[in-house]
């Protein structure tokens, strides 16, 4: 019977909340508004309260994210990405690219892709 | 909007989730809705939904989880919701076919009898099953009760006692009132016990899912061992072969008294309301449909237990 679960580093489309929070905590340890601010800014996706969370729990289940040490405001815990979220991370954005790339080059538009700044 | 009122919006998730999430969500909606004072309808609905998901996951129902006894757990929780769907669509189609074997030409015919006979005695299996699963776990909610933990279920279980209750008592006054009155007064003929029997069955159903949530509510609390989950993923196995065995049971009787009886099912209750058939009667339909979503369900939950049993109840990683 197959599993009937994704493998721990399987995240998803490239627009599914694992990979655009992974993606925005690349940049730096962030808490949830941030985390929103910053996913609406480059994915122009918003994240209702209650998916941004659920996501956060289940990455965090996974050892993909972990919360920093709270600060003076115990409320906003910023989290960061962890060695396993980056590899994770790593694999979701090559397989993309993978996609990208094929799907540029049947359509003939890998100079376009490549001119809107898409890894080569 | 208050603190607090960003921490009401959060009930619907269940109190470990809200231990741990609460307060960052809380912030978040504050951080996010603090200008516009109030946090919008669309975004309530979601967070509600969110809530009740994350109460599934918790208790296994949905989502994946390595553990092989939160499977177990959630599979037969699955089952015995399913089963739920299944005692409504009983409660109708037991209504439908009163005085079926008095009222059919086909009642001798083998298909429709063996149909009919085989959806009662499913029924009674069935529910047998049910109150066996509902003993092994007795001595745990004992423990449960003991420990002091009772406050966690109180609500839910004592709601449901509570409609329990109330449905017992509408059904004593109903069965009552039908006693003083005539067949054709009870089948239509006077229209105020037809409504006194529509709210009956309402309050008999809202009981149901109060019951149901409490056993949810109280299964997914309790410390059951490895045996005893794997006593209860048996006997969800053995429910949806009953639930599979009455739905072609009925199936079997309903083609039958559709091929030789329709003028039987042209006169089962409620036909006409909303269309009139002699093949396809709305009351046998709504009957059909709950027991496939209840049949769905637990199916679902047979994958989630055969797929725990067949790897001998491993942890997968």
């Amino acid at each position: 019977m197959p599993r009937r679960t994704a493998p721990k580093g399987d995240l998803g489309r490239s627009n599914e909340p694992p990979v655009l929070i992974l993606t925005s905590l690349a940049a730096g340890p962030k808490h949830g508004y941030a985390l929103t601010k910053d996913i609406e800014e480059f994915a122009g996706v918003t994240l209702g309260p209650g998916t941004l969370y659920g996501a956060i729990a289940r990455l965090e289940d996974r050892g993909l994210i972990a919360p920093e040490p709270v600060g003076s405001d115990a409320r906003r815990r910023p989290y960061r990405i962890t060695g396993e979220g980056r590899v994770a991370l790593e694999a979701a954005v090559r397989e993309m690219r993978t996609l990208a790339d094929v799907g540029a080059r049947r359509l003939g538009i890998t100079g376009r892709v490549a001119a809107r700044g898409m890894p080569a | 909007m208050t603190a607090g009122g960003y921490e009401h919006l959060l009930r619907w998730y269940p109190s470990a989730w809200r231990e741990r999430y609460g307060d960052e969500m809380a912030a978040l909606l504050e951080d996010t809705y603090a200008a516009a004072s109030e946090v919008p309808l669309r975004q309530r609905a979601s967070l509600a939904w969110s809530g009740l998901a994350e109460r599934s996951r918790s208790a296994g129902i949905v989502g994946w989880s390595p553990s092989p006894d939160l499977r177990l757990r959630g599979g037969s929780l699955l089952v015995l919701c399913g089963w739920v769907f299944y005692v409504v669509a009983g409660a109708i189609f037991a209504k439908s076919a009163d005085h079926w074997s008095s009222g059919s030409p086909s009642a001798g015919h083998w298909v429709a009898t063996g149909g009919f006979n085989v959806v009662g005695a499913a029924a009674g299996g069935g529910t047998l099953v049910v109150v066996l699963a509902a003993l092994v776990v007795l001595p745990a909610f004992v423990r449960f009760v003991r420990s002091g933990r009772w406050r966690e279920v109180s609500r839910p279980v004592l709601v449901a006692l509570g409609s329990g209750a109330a449905s017992a008592l509408l059904f004593v006054i109903l069965v009552a009132w039908a006693h003083s009155l005539s067949g054709h007064e009870r089948n239509g003929g006077l229209p105020i016990y037809g409504w006194f029997f529509v709210v009956v069955s309402l309050v008999f159903f809202a009981a149901l899912a109060c019951g149901t949530v409490a056993a949810i509510a109280v299964a997914r609390r309790l410390e059951l061992s490895h045996r005893t989950l794997h006593a209860l993923g048996l006997m969800a196995v053995a429910l949806v072969g009953v639930m599979a065995l009455t739905i072609v049971s009925l199936v079997a009787w309903w083609a039958s008294e559709a091929v030789h009886a329709p003028g039987f099912l042209a006169q089962v209750i409620g036909n006409g309301m909303p269309f009139q058939s002699s093949v396809v009667p709305p009351t046998l339909l709504v009957s059909g449909v709950l027991m496939v979503f209840g049949l769905a369900l637990g199916l679902a939950g047979l994958v989630r237990i055969v797929g725990t049993l067949g790897r001998g109840g491993r942890a997968v990683a």
